[in-house]
Order: C-alpha cells, then sequence, then structure tokens
C-alpha cells in the first residue's frame, strides 16, 4: 500500500511530510528546502515554473506570476475579498462562469484550484522523488475560518493534482497534533500562526482525546511578506537618499532588493545585525556603477515593522472575546508560521499570553508534520486523537420575507446534523424552494448562497399545515448536504452543496489529466 | 526590374526575414527561393539564402527536407503563406542609398563574411541606428543575429548544467558590471541549470546568452 502523505498548503509556502517508522520527516525538495514557495510562472519563453526557480522572477514577470492564489480559494469574483486582493496582486483576475475568480497568465485562463493543484502537485512530486514510490492519497491542510466552498476547491485542487484527499483538516489541529496534543491531556491551547501572507489565531480545546476549535479569527492579508516590503521601502529610501536614483520602477532592481530584503529580516531572527550588500544596483546618469552597501540593525527592523506585528494582538482579542475566554485561560501556546522566528513576534506572542510559547517542532513544518500524523492515522487506522473541527460560519436556509434562519451555528463541532420542521406560507402551495445559506447576518440576502433546491409534490393543504423536515449535515471535511423531505408524502430532496468555484467531477478529472501530462517544470 | 517584380521581392525579403526570425528556417527559405526566382541577381537574397541553407547544413535532422541537394528548387514547392508571419517588424524598402551607406555595409558584409561576427553586429547596428528602414540592414542583422547566438551557445555548452561564481564578494566589485549583468550573476547558486537561468533572467535571449558566454570565457562563471 502506497504512503499517505500530509501537505500544508500554505498562501506563501507549502511543505509535505511522511512518518516514516513512527516519526514524522519533513520532505525537502530537490533545493535541499524544506519548504517550497506556493507560486506557479510562465515565463517569457513559454517555460512553466513552479516553487523556488518561479518565486526568483516574480518580480521581474510579475504579471504572469502567481502567488498567494489561496487568498482567493471559493472567493466569488465580486466579493470583498476579491476586491480587495485585486490592487495587491501584479496578475490578472478575471471573471469565471456562475461569479467565481480566476487568473490570467500569459493567456491563458486558470481555475484558483488549478493553482492550487500546480502547487500540490509539485508537493507530491518532491514526496515520489523522496520516497521513490508513486503517492496517491494525502491528508491537506486548510485555515479554520475556511469555508464550504473553500473546502471543495481545496478537495478539486487535490484532484487535480493527482490526489485522493483522505481528509481536510484545520491548520490549527495540525500543529496541536504536531505538539503531540490530544492524547488524553485536558486543557486550551492557542495556535498563534503568522506565515509569509496571512495571520490566524484559533483557540482549541483538547479533552478525552478530542481536539476542539473553539474560535478562530485571522486577517489574510497580513504577513511575513509585510515585513519584507517595509525593508524593501526602507532600503529604496535610504539609496534614493544616498546616491540620488531612485529603485522603485527598476523590476531588475526590486527583485534583488526584495530577496535581500527577506534575507536580512530571516537573519536578523538570529544575529543583532546584518549586511545589505547589492553590487551594481543601478548605473548613474554618467554611466558609473552604483552598488547598495547596508548595515541593518534588529532594532532598525524592529522598528520598521512593529505596527504590523502589533496588528495581530487585536486579533487575537477577538478570538478570545468569540470565545469567550481570556489569555489566562490559556495552558500552552504554540508558534505556527515561519514568520514566529521572529523575536518581537515571541516577545509579543509571550506579552499578550503571559507565558512563554512552545518552540519544539519547527514552526514552517510543524502543520505538514500534524498533517502527515492524521494521514498516517487513517493509513494505517491506528487509535488517535479524534479531531474535532467547528464550522466557521453558521448555516441555515431562507425563509419567509428573506429571514435567515439559522439552524447550525457558527462554531459547531463537525460532524454535526441538525433537522427541524418548516411549513407553507401560502394555501396549496405544492412546492418550496430551499435556499442554503452560510453566513452570520439575519438577513439572506447579506448571506452566501451555497445551493438551493425544490422539493415539489406537496399535497394541496392549508398554509401552516405542510411538516417539512429539513436536515442539514456536515460530515468530518466540513462538507455540507441539505436534504428536505415532506412528512406527510415522505418525498424528499437533497442537495449536497457544490459551492462556487468548485469545478465538475469531469473538469477535474480533465485538468487532473492534462496536468499528469504536463511537463511543469520542477525546481527546488 | 519593373516596379510590381520589384515590390513582389521585397515583399518576398521581408516575409523571409520574418519567419527567419522565428527560426523557420523553412518559411524563410521558401520566400527566400521565390525571390531569387525573380531576381536571381539580388546579392541579398543569395547571402540570406546561403546562411539558412548553412545553418540547415549544421542541423541535418531539423529540417531533412532542406538538405544542400535542395540548392535552388523550385519555389513552388514551398508554401510560404501557409505559415504566419508574427514578430519581425514590418519595413519598407529603402529605393535610394547614400554611397558611405553602401561602404558601410560593405565593410559590415566583409567582417560577416570573415566571420567577424561582433564586428559585423556593430557595424550593421551602426547603420540600422542611422537608417532603421532599410530592408536588407536589418536582413544582415538578423543573419548576424542569429549566428552570434548560436557561437554562445557553442561557447556555453550543455545548458543542463549548473554555473557557478568563482569571484568572492571583493573580486566581483573589482568587475565593471552593468546592473543587468550583476542580476544575471545573482541568480547563479550552484543549484539552477543554465537553461532556467535563461528563463529567470525574462531579460531578451541574445543578451543573456552574449552575457553568460562571455562570463564563462572570462572565467567569473564555471
Amino acid at each position: 500500500m502506497s504512503r499517505v502523505i500530509g501537505i500544508d498548503l500554505g498562501t506563501t509556502n507549502s511543505c509535505v511530510a511522511v512518518i516514516e517508522d513512527g516519526q514524522p520527516v519533513v520532505i525537502p525538495n530537490t533545493g535541499g528546502y524544506k519548504t517550497t514557495p506556493s507560486f506557479f510562472a510562465v515565463t517569457e519563453d513559454g517555460k512553466r515554473l513552479v516553487g523556488h526557480l518561479a518565486k526568483r522572477q516574480a518580480i521581474t514577470n510579475a504579471k504572469n506570476t502567481v502567488y498567494a492564489a489561496k487568498r482567493l480559494i471559493g472567493r466569488a469574483f465580486d466579493s470583498v475579498e476579491v476586491e480587495r486582493a485585486r490592487p495587491l496582486v501584479p496578475f490578472e483576475l478575471v471573471e469565471g462562469p456562475n461569479n467565481d475568480t480566476r487568473i490570467q497568465v500569459a493567456g491563458r485562463v486558470y481555475t484558483i484550484s488549478e493553482i492550487a493543484g500546480i502547487v500540490l502537485r509539485e508537493m507530491k512530486r518532491v514526496a515520489e522523488e523522496y520516497l521513490g514510490e508513486a503517492v496517491h492519497q494525502a491528508v491537506i491542510t486548510v485555515p479554520a475560518y475556511f469555508n464550504d466552498a473553500q473546502r471543495q476547491t481545496t478537495r478539486d485542487a487535490g484532484r487535480i493534482a493527482g490526489l485522493e484527499v483522505l481528509r481536510i483538516i484545520n491548520e490549527p489541529t495540525a500543529a496541536a497534533l504536531a505538539y503531540g496534543f490530544g492524547r488524553g491531556e485536558s486543557g486550551k491551547i492557542a495556535v498563534y500562526d503568522l506565515g509569509g501572507g496571512t495571520f490566524d489565531i484559533s483557540i482549541l480545546e483538547m479533552g478525552k482525546g478530542l481536539i476542539e476549535v473553539l474560535s478562530t479569527a485571522g486577517d489574510t492579508t497580513l504577513g511575513g511578506e509585510d515585513l519584507d516590503m517595509r525593508v524593501l521601502e526602507y532600503l529604496i529610501d535610504k539609496f534614493e537618499e544616498e546616491e540620488g536614483i531612485s529603485l522603485r520602477e527598476d523590476q531588475m532592481a526590486l527583485q534583488r532588493l526584495k530577496d535581500a530584503a527577506e534575507k536580512a529580516k530571516c537573519d536578523l531572527s538570529q544575529t543583532q545585525q546584518t549586511e545589505i550588500n547589492l553590487p551594481f544596483i543601478a548605473t548613474d546618469p554618467g554611466g558609473e556603477a552604483r552598488h547598495l552597501s547596508e548595515v541593518l540593525h534588529r532594532e532598525k527592523l524592529e522598528e520598521l515593522v512593529r505596527d504590523v506585528v502589533g496588528r495581530t494582538r487585536a486579533i487575537c482579542e477577538a478570538a478570545f472575546a468569540d470565545a469567550r475566554l481570556s489569555p489566562a485561560d490559556v495552558d500552552q501556546v504554540l508558534l505556527v508560521g515561519g514568520q514566529t522566528r521572529m523575536p518581537l513576534v515571541q516577545q509579543l506572542a509571550t506579552e499578550f499570553f503571559e507565558k512563554t510559547p512552545q518552540k519544539g517542532v519547527n514552526p514552517d513544518e510543524v502543520v505538514a508534520v500534524g498533517a502527515a500524523i492524521q494521514a498516517s492515522m487513517l493509513a494505517e487506522e491506528h487509535e488517535g486523537p479524534l479531531l474535532v473541527d467547528v464550522t466557521p460560519l453558521s448555516l441555515g436556509i431562507e425563509t419567509f420575507g428573506g429571514q435567515f434562519a439559522r439552524m447550525i451555528e457558527r462554531n459547531t463541532t463537525v460532524p454535526a446534523a441538525r433537522q427541524e420542521i418548516f411549513t407553507t406560507t401560502r394555501d396549496n402551495q405544492s412546492a418550496v424552494k430551499i435556499r442554503v445559506l452560510q453566513g452570520e447576518s439575519d438577513r439572506a440576502v447579506e448571506n452566501n448562497l451555497l445551493g438551493e433546491f425544490a422539493l415539489t409534490g406537496i399535497p394541496p393543504a392549508p398554509k401552516g399545515e405542510p411538516e417539512i423536515e429539513v436536515t442539514f449535515d456536515i460530515d468530518a471535511n466540513g462538507i455540507v448536504s441539505v436534504s428536505a423531505k415532506d412528512l406527510v408524502t415522505q418525498q424528499a430532496q437533497s442537495i449536497q452543496v457544490n459551492p462556487r468555484g468548485t469545478l465538475s467531477p469531469e473538469e477535474v478529472a480533465r485538468l487532473a489529466e492534462e496536468y499528469a501530462e504536463d511537463s511543469v517544470r520542477v525546481k527546488g | 526590374m519593373d516596379p510590381t517584380t520589384q515590390s513582389e521581392v521585397t515583399r518576398l525579403l521581408k516575409r523571409g526575414l520574418n519567419h527567419y526570425g522565428l527560426g523557420d528556417l523553412e518559411g524563410a527559405i521558401a520566400c527566400w527561393e521565390k525571390a531569387r526566382a525573380l531576381d536571381p541577381n539580388n546579392q541579398a537574397v543569395r547571402d540570406y539564402l546561403e546562411t539558412a541553407y548553412e545553418e540547415v547544413d549544421r542541423t541535418p535532422n531539423s529540417h531533412p527536407e532542406l538538405g544542400p541537394q535542395r540548392r535552388g528548387a523550385p519555389a513552388a514547392q514551398f508554401d510560404d503563406d501557409a505559415a504566419t508571419p508574427r514578430s519581425f517588424p514590418e519595413v519598407e524598402v529603402e529605393l535610394e542609398r547614400s554611397a558611405k551607406g553602401d561602404e558601410q555595409l560593405q565593410q559590415a558584409l566583409e567582417a560577416f563574411r570573415g566571420g567577424r561576427l561582433l564586428e559585423a553586429w556593430e557595424e550593421l547596428n551602426r547603420l540600422v541606428e542611422a537608417d532603421p528602414d532599410r530592408l536588407e540592414v536589418r536582413g544582415y542583422l538578423e543573419l548576424v543575429r542569429k549566428q552570434l547566438m548560436q557561437a554562445w551557445a557553442g561557447e556555453i555548452g550543455d545548458r543542463g548544467r549548473s554555473l557557478r561564481l568563482t569571484l568572492d564578494q571583493k573580486q566581483l566589485l573589482e568587475q565593471n558590471l552593468k546592473p543587468e549583468e550583476a542580476f544575471l550573476l545573482t541568480q547563479v547558486d550552484g543549484q539552477v541549470s543554465i537553461d532556467d537561468l535563461i528563463s529567470l533572467t525574462n531579460a531578451d535571449r541574445f543578451s543573456t546568452l552574449e552575457m553568460l558566454a562571455r562570463f564563462i570565457r572570462e572565467g567569473i562563471l564555471e
């Protein structure tokens, strides 16, 4: 039987792990790196690049390099999230069928699940190269706040990559598993996850072998990249001040500056100062070469980014308010995401939680390790902690007058099922339309429509008399099924919610075949 | 030659250059053979064809149907109109030339025929700069460009291998590099293949090959 891998499909970096001889192993890519940038590009000469190579030309080939596509997963083209993302990305977002969001690269339009599938296929390839065997199954992690549409899209991406997705699990839950939690101990854990492009805080509760997400909050546009940009801006300003030359429009210079800014930021997590040398970065009007040489101190870096890091505090407060807890109620704090290596971040977390965070597992790898642990449990049917996730948003149906009737409240643990009886609003009404919604507004129109269907053949009766039983069912992967049954005729209709942006099984199969044969360039 | 024929020869020359610029030797030869049939004494057409056939000889497997035995084959056997020109700029032929321009062109062609490709390249570029509309100059420039790229590619060798920078920071600063050269060197990490380096620069292939060949020649990269 082939091995099941665990994949952390990240906004800026992805990571794959597997259990070998009972121990988690984070698999390095061709370049020896244990994380791979979630970047995809098509170069001037039509070559497709994934990972580090794609990232290394992200500025010089900005229009045709896709990154942070995870922010767009399951988002409608006219949604606030897409509106917010549009000015932040240099690549072109286009509207697909059913108002879903797609990305145009080098003249071809890609679905978001395709882009995520390309990254997942690369992670699959990395694992296969390491294991020396084909890999067909995986556990993939997603942020705890991902709604049904986003989970479905991630599942499609897995299929496009040629993977059967055995389970979609929440990232904070995976982190807790990696730290060995959930094996009998009880208590509350806060997972503070500051990655390259997003920030999430989740509060988990453990007990009797269960891990439950109590609440989660985050910002999908806050991450290490923002810190890099602050350093980049600082270097540009310094150079302009000293040399009178602006590098803002020079793509090659910006690419070098961006790479150097990220490296300097990482170095300063270990040392107090670092030197940034970019020789021949520009030429002056007389044709003389100009070099950028700067010593950056940790103190200066912290001054540049303090407000960005500080934004995580308010988000943490919101998550605690939602869980009706205070930081003092938490027993353990886990740091996740490469950016939590920064001493300033650790200091903020220590101050906020009033305790020293756990640092035993590499923060870049901890989520993939947790996914691999879950994968191994599923593959070998091991007894292990039961993962209990929650619904990130309330689920319900539209009722008379455009009202939203909540059936399953936000933060309900899954799997879950709820039944409720509804009735007609007109005499002799022969059919009802069930509109399945997700959201927190009392007005149906302000929530996300996940799907709709009609129950017909209701026998003539005065209004309010027929009994229509509506059942909501969410499985362990967070996939929602809704059914409606007329209790008189026993006639029933049901729907598995096929959210916006999710491809049909035929489209997924076609893309999986296409990419299986594709010669996507893969390099560490 | 009557103006209609002259115009057709010009059209075929341009069309052939379009194909040639896109690496479509078959299409280029088809056009130029038609032009030669109309104007057998046209020196530019003869030079273009000679270069194109030499290229075919160098890569016999890529165009077996265009081997030397096909030289002078009836133009009708090739369908130049089937191929679509895409990128080479449309230019108007210049009918009146200055004597000075001719002299410079002769010098450039002498360098070209003598295998002094860089000299020919510089000379032809000066001519194009002075008069961008000279069709035959642009044609020769294209021929030289392709030959230079082939020469540099030959110098670079196996593009699947990785390169390493031989200079330390101090030695690097002693070089007189342009920003694009420095950018290329920063992409060299001992892991990425030459082929990928060329893609990573996203610059035009001509300059990238030139830089790489020069850096290897000068021992900056190995």
